[in-house]
């Protein structure tokens, strides 16, 4: 009896035993995937539908990652009218988990999207993957020769190949707070503000004479970052040559510079993008904010609400620089490379994609071609100029910041590095005992630690 | 000494419930709003930030969560028990080796698993569904070593043979007499899984690409974003999905003390 109880147990244990291994990972090498292989036929050519616009035949199904909801459901349904046999299957994946999506997604051989977006935190990361194709090769034959001039170096990979475009143009100046200018720079015009303050060294002194006049409540930049990141990335140039990291040539006189406002106390407490930081754009004690064309919704309509009329933007001193921004690539394992190419161009550079992705969203295709064609949109204005006293913003941007942008091609070192800094700045910020060639070895040492393969210099 | 005793318990309570109060106070605000200073009163964005939640599909949303940790619940007690039952109470072959075995895939962290997980999901043909959520607590190291242990000190050995000679089936022992006497450990048990399962980030972020398939933590987590993080609907959508879990634990919360404590002293 108990016997024949155990040999029945036994049975039954053993076959949970299989079935746990079954499910704890040794799954055998059953190659043949459901999911891999969805492929769809492309097809080429094209008709015209009743309006006359043409109707392109191309078919397949692609997949889209990306964390802006609000312009898939607009983009998407506008695309297939003029590509209805290319469904397009989208997920919102939130840019801060995007890298490690993909990245199990390529690691485990499931889904991976056909279209990727690289925003600025990890796109230099995304690139040293290789996973994006040559946009200048087959199937796309796009060119580089099409883009504003600044854009091919940081929409490139370390092979120099263009792997994206831009989602929008993130080109960059100084938004500043008009009432604060007045009462402490004495003028509240762009144009006299920007005269004000033709260099570095002139905004320091500005700086310390508002320091006084206030009793050190109002500073000229909220943040030691916000200072930083414009005098970084003005000051750009290709630093990464393989594994050789000239970190003290690139950043020895961006960080000189902010250490020189550090000392001047010309820099606020907050670190950047924290709630405090937020709420200071509507409290007034800081002048200055990095912006970029995206800044006027974000940072500025979203943090002061109450603040029409109250902005204004000028470049910054010494030259612009690029502010975030996302490149849109195609992945090169995609099984429907055209359609994703078909999708990009429509969304992020078409006159059909552009008037929607413009008009409601604000973005501006990185292409010279956008500009020369919709002058007319940009002397149009947009609604948040009436933030900033009814100043053109994007004819701001475009005829005084953009001609001055230099950008950093990006590789995943730019990752690290800004990893680094973003450990060590909070103290750099307060501790004015620290110099600058002391930050800079610490610096130097940081990004040794998070890149043992690198040579730094 | 009683009244010390309840102005103790009084502020242990006031500390541990504060945060919810908070994340409620907060999802009545504009989310810029919230950090101009603590939030202790309540503002008027509720009804804008809950319309923020609801226009999109959080009612599918929420029932998928529901779906998952349900489901997780069942399989991950069910197996746990079996395993537990088993190795606690049957002598057979290679039964310390499955002991240890259980023991050192507890202390594999679930991340390195991560990858081969996906790709063993993937060829079962389970891809974007909800699948692979679900299955993960099917091979439970920590349910199934909780159950060894709870079996081992709870049901006694004489009983199960009592019933042997009573001529009882063995599933009729292990469901008839063994599982009424083990109540406490499963509803501890589930009150687990489903935390976890409810909670869950990394494994359905992964495996989901699905919006459809989405779970609330993930769902949560893509509320308005873009340049922006809009706290106040999150924190809306957070103090529901909350709530489920809220009410679980006060139902189970005897059983589910009695369950973490039983075993600690030997009797």
């Amino acid at each position: 009896m108990k016997g024949r109880n155990r040999s029945w147990l036994a049975t039954a244990v053993s076959l949970a035993l299989v079935l746990v291994m079954a499910l704890t990972g040794c799954s055998g090498t059953n190659n043949s995937g459901s999911e891999g292989g969805k492929t769809t036929n492309s097809g080429e050519g094209t008709t015209t539908n009743t309006d006359g616009a043409p109707v392109t035949e191309l078919e397949g199904t692609i997949k889209v990652w990306d964390w802006d909801e609000a312009f898939l459901t607009k983009m998407v349904p506008e695309f297939n009218k003029l590509y209805p046999k290319i469904k397009v299957e989208y997920t919102v994946v939130n840019n801060a988990d995007y890298m490690q999506k993909l990245q199990s997604g390529i690691a485990s051989g499931s889904d991976v999207p056909d279209v990727i977006l690289g925003e600025m935190n990890y796109r230099g990361q995304l690139f040293d993957l290789d996973v994006l194709d040559n946009l200048e090769a087959d199937p796309y034959n796009f060119s580089r020769d099409q883009l504003l001039d600044y854009l091919p170096s940081i929409l490139s990979n370390s092979k120099g190949e263009l792997v994206g475009v831009d989602q929008s143009i993130t080109p960059a100046g100084l938004a500043y707070r008009r009432d604060l200018a007045k009462q402490y720079l004495g003028a509240d015009d762009p144009e006299a503000v920007e005269a004000m303050l033709a260099n570095w060294d002139a905004f320091i002194e500005k700086g310390k004479e508002v320091q006084e006049a206030s009793g050190g409540e109002v500073t000229m930049f909220a943040s030691f970052d916000d200072a930083y990141r414009v005098l970084r990335e003005q000051n750009s140039k290709p630093y990464v040559d393989g594994t050789t990291v000239n970190l003290t040539d690139r950043l020895q006189k961006p960080l000189e510079t902010v250490f020189k406002m550090r000392d001047a106390a010309i820099l606020g407490k907050y670190e950047a993008y924290t709630p405090g930081w937020n709420a200071s754009f509507a409290k007034g004690d800081n002048i200055f904010y990095p912006m970029a064309p995206w800044s006027a919704k974000w940072n500025i309509a979203a943090n002061d609400k109450d603040g029409i009329g109250r902005w204004g933007l000028i470049p910054a001193p010494e030259g612009s620089y690029t502010y975030g921004g996302t490149s849109v690539g195609v992945y090169k394992g995609s099984k429907n490379k055209e359609a994703a190419w078909a999708y990009i161009q429509f969304a992020y550079m078409s006159d059909e994609g552009m008037t929607i992705s413009y008009k409601e969203f604000g973005n501006m295709a990185g292409t010279k071609e956008f500009f020369e064609k919709h002058k007319d949109w940009i002397e149009a204005g947009t609604d948040y100029d009436k933030y900033f006293a009814g100043q053109n913003l994007n004819k701001t941007f475009i005829e005084e910041i953009v001609p001055t942008v230099k950008a950093d091609p990006q590789t995943k070192y730019n990752a690290m590095v800004q990893t680094a800094y973003s450990s060590l700045y909070p103290l750099w910020m307060k501790d004015t005992s620290i110099t600058v060639d002391a930050a800079l070895e610490k610096l130097k040492s940081e990004v040794k630690n998070l890149a043992p393969e690198a040579t730094i210099h | 000494m009683k009244v010390v005793k309840w102005i103790f318990i009084a502020l242990v309570t006031a500390v541990s419930l504060f945060p919810f109060y908070v994340m409620i106070m907060m999802s009545t605000y504009y989310s810029e709003n919230i950090f101009k200073g603590l939030p202790l009163s309540p503002s008027d964005y509720l009804t804008e930030n809950l319309m923020t939640v609801f226009k999109t599909d959080f009612i599918r949303v929420y029932a998928n969560s529901l779906t998952v940790s349900f489901a997780a619940g069942i399989l991950g007690v069910l197996t746990s028990t079996l395993i537990g039952y088993a190795v606690a109470k049957f002598n057979f072959k290679l039964k310390s080796f499955l002991n240890y075995f259980i023991i050192i895939t507890m202390m594999v962290p679930a991340q390195v698993g991560l990858i081969g997980y996906i790709i063993e999901m993937r060829h079962m043909g389970f891809g974007n569904t909800l699948m692979p959520v679900i299955l993960i607590w099917s091979a439970w190291s920590f349910g199934a070593f909780f159950m060894v242990q709870y079996i081992r000190d709870t049901v006694p050995t004489e009983i199960l043979e009592c019933a042997r000679i009573d001529g009882a089936s063995e599933p009729r022992i292990l469901f008839g007499i063994a599982m009424p006497l083990i109540k406490p450990g499963i509803a501890t048990l589930s009150t687990l899984v489903f935390l976890w399962s409810w909670n869950n980030y990394l494994l359905p972020l992964v495996t989901i690409n699905n919006a459809k398939s989405f779970t609330l933590p993930v769902f949560i987590s893509t509320l308005g974003i873009v340049h922006r993080t809009d706290y106040g609907a999150r924190m809306a959508a957070l103090a529901m999905a909350t709530l489920p879990v809220l009410i679980i634990f006060l139902l189970g919360s005897r059983t589910f003390i009695k369950g973490i404590t039983a075993g600690a002293v030997k009797g």
